[in-house]
């Protein structure tokens, strides 16, 4: 029988522990502030509430904390995840509050980025603010609660030393977890002082035996197929980590315990599915065949995290692999699309060749925006839906570049996908409490930032119309979106008069069917 | 902690062995300088694994997170863990270490903490002294 006092709480906010209506895309909402609508209704949209069990333990929880809570109880802790409304029930009597998160403070782009151009905090930001201040946890902290907090975003705290203290943060750590999360929970069973902070070196990231395999449904049933990227870009961290591949077996595993926890979707977490097997750059059709269909065999949907454009056209032109793919992803019109997230960065084959030079490979970085193309349309033609993201304001960025990154928006008006534009914020603007008020954003940004906002209402649209929340379940939030983009389309338009620019509504990509 | 099973075995971080620096006193703007110096010289001396430790009057105050941060960010491929203790457990400390430390002194350290730094010379190398 489970012991129902658990000693170790893993938590998250509602922005995280949420499964969007099912869809990861509706996630990134939680990015931005509420806009054209009260807070409330934008949280109902983006972040609905989970559903939880009588101890407020999700039905499905981020991916990342289901590995920890794993790890902790296979070495005899009574650990579970928390649903954040549940924390009440546990706090009086545990030991260890353990937190992660994708964006605590909305640094990362997009957060950044919707707080530069509204000027008003994103959602996941206040979000975890609402939780860090929760009666329960002051009056837990007060007690001796120790409070452990990572994930992606462990760095951020980095930024905000004044919350780390005021929140009374015992310890950071910023790096994959596994090996360290053991070692801070002996110390506090110890009754050893903690350390301030850990960054996990590559030296200290898990091997795949170490690894250990979720007990619970994750979010969406996201499960990783794989650690690490070979590409080596400039302004990435992952790169830095070594390879690692997870065996088919294990994967079998963590799709069964999400389908018989009743989650019958699952999307293929990596940095790059397409090198799931692969011999350095070169890609390996027979694993990716092989792992395809094990994923057919028990899911009812599949979507893939990220994919790099170069192994989509790579994969394509030299194996047929993506039309291969489709044909077992989309078997017995289970599915008739499925989505991926995809980094084009910049048109600019110079900043291309400087800060990513492998991210073309196998092609030359000359060919970078025909890389980026050519993959697009290989994408449309076999419904993969991209949401893809650009970098402004890298730091080399020059406006020419910014301008050929307009060009190459211009040349993917046809194909179907959604492109966010990010800004790579310098570090060192972070710091300041109220940085985006002296971020400045030049008059070519704005000119990208039109584009992309253009092409994802016009094809946002049609996905939402021909693939999106299908179901009369799904209608109302169906119909709260296409509001949104309605009045988006508005506001937008309206800003345009005001600024005399000249409508690029009329320069809308063509539908092709 | 009964009738679990332990289905994976994980390696330990902090069992590792760390290369240590000591920051005795408030970190200072001018300290930054020097202790990035240490955090690169550590790391292209293929150093996997630096600990530094702060000893503060006010262990509680985080404010020298603050200065610390660009040298933290100076990092990528080592592991580095940052610890604070309280001033007046550092001799105590110096006696258990097994091999010499490199000491930075920063702002607000008495001259008889200082000396007796100095006299612990065989464990306890000053590398910069910063009044
Ligand atoms: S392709 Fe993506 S994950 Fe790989 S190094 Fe470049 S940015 Fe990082």
């Amino acid at each position: 029988m489970t012991n129902e006092r658990f000693e170790i709480i893993l938590t998250t906010d509602r922005t995280m522990m949420s499964d969007h209506h099912g869809k990861e895309f509706i996630g990134f909402m939680t990015t931005g502030p509420p806009i054209g609508m009260p807070e409330f209704l934008w949280m109902w949209i983006a972040a609905p509430k989970m559903k939880t069990d009588r101890l407020g333990r999700p039905w499905q929880a981020p991916y990342a904390m289901r590995k920890l809570e794993a790890l902790l109880q296979d070495h005899g802790y009574n650990a579970a995840i928390i649903d954040p409304d549940h924390l009440h029930k546990h706090l009086d009597h545990a030991r260890i509050l353990m937190l992660s998160h994708h964006d605590y403070f909305a640094l990362c782009p997009p957060s950044s980025e919707w707080w530069l151009v509204t000027k008003q905090e994103p959602v996941n930001a206040r979000s975890f603010r609402r939780l860090m201040e929760k009666p329960e946890i002051r009056r837990a902290k007060k007690n001796g609660l120790k409070i452990i907090v990572g994930g992606p975003a462990g760095w951020q705290w980095l930024y905000r030393v004044n919350l780390w203290e005021k929140w009374g943060v015992d310890t950071v750590v910023d790096g994959e977890g596994e090996r360290i999360v053991l070692d801070l929970v002996e110390k506090v069973y110890s009754g050893e002082p903690l350390p301030r902070y850990v960054f996990v070196g590559p030296n200290d990231v898990p091997m795949i035996e170490e690894i250990p395999r979720i007990k619970h449904a994750s979010v969406n049933g996201l499960i990783e197929i794989m650690r690490g990227c070979p590409r080596h870009c400039k302004f990435c961290s992952v790169t830095l980590r070594p390879l690692r591949y997870i065996p088919l077996d294990m994967i079998e595993d963590e799709i069964l315990v999400n389908v018989k926890e009743g989650v019958k979707g699952g999307i293929l977490h990596s940095e790059d599915v397409l090198l799931y097997g692969a011999r350095g750059l070169r890609l390996n059709p027979d694993a990716l065949i092989k792992l395809h269909k094990l994923a057919r065999k028990h899911l009812k949907t599949i979507a893939w995290a990220h994919a790099s454009l170069a192994a989509i056209k790579n994969a394509e032109e030299e194996y047929g692999l993506i039309s291969k793919l489709r044909e077992i992803i989309c078997e017995d019109g289970v599915q008739d699309y499925w989505g991926v997230e995809v980094g084009v960065e910049t048109g600019s084959v110079k900043l291309a060749k400087k800060i990513m030079p492998a991210k073309a490979a196998p092609y030359p970085a000359e060919k970078w925006p025909d890389v980026v193309e050519d993959a697009f349309a290989i994408m449309h033609e076999n419904n993969l839906i991209p949401a893809a993201t650009l970098i402004l304001g890298l730091p080399e960025e020059k406006p020419d570049d910014v301008l050929r990154t307009a060009e190459l928006l211009d040349r993917l008006k046809p194909y179907r996908s959604l492109i966010v534009p990010m800004f790579f914020v310098p570090m060192g603007a972070l710091k300041d409490k109220d940085w985006f008020t002296t971020f400045k954003v030049s008059d070519e940004h704005i000119e990208v930032m039109r584009r992309c906002l253009w092409h994802s209402v016009k094809w946002g649209e049609e996905i939402m119309n021909r693939f999106y929340l299908r179901g009369p379940s799904k209608f109302p939030v169906k119909l709260m979106l296409k509001l949104f983009l309605r009045y988006v389309r508005w506001k937008v338009r309206s800003y345009e008069e005001k600024m005399g620019w000249k409508p690029l509504i009329a320069e809308a990509p063509v539908i092709r069917s | 902690m009964e009738g679990f099973q332990l289905t994976t075995t994980v390696e330990s971080v902090l069992g590792q062995s760390f290369s240590e620096v000591w920051i005795v006193g408030e970190l200072g703007e001018d300290m930054v300088e020097a202790l990035k110096r240490i955090v690169r010289n550590r790391m292209f001396g293929g150093v996997k694994r630096l600990k530094l430790i702060f000893y503060l009057s006010n262990p509680e105050d985080l404010n020298y997170l603050n200065l610390l941060r660009p040298v933290l960010l100076e990092n990528v491929s080592m592991s580095i863990v940052v610890e604070e203790r309280p001033v007046k457990s550092l001799l105590d400390d110096a006696r258990l270490i097994k091999d010499e430390v490199n000491v930075i002194i920063g702002k607000m350290v008495s001259a008889e903490l200082v000396k007796a730094i100095e006299l612990s010379r065989d464990r306890l190398k000053v590398v910069e002294i910063h009044d």
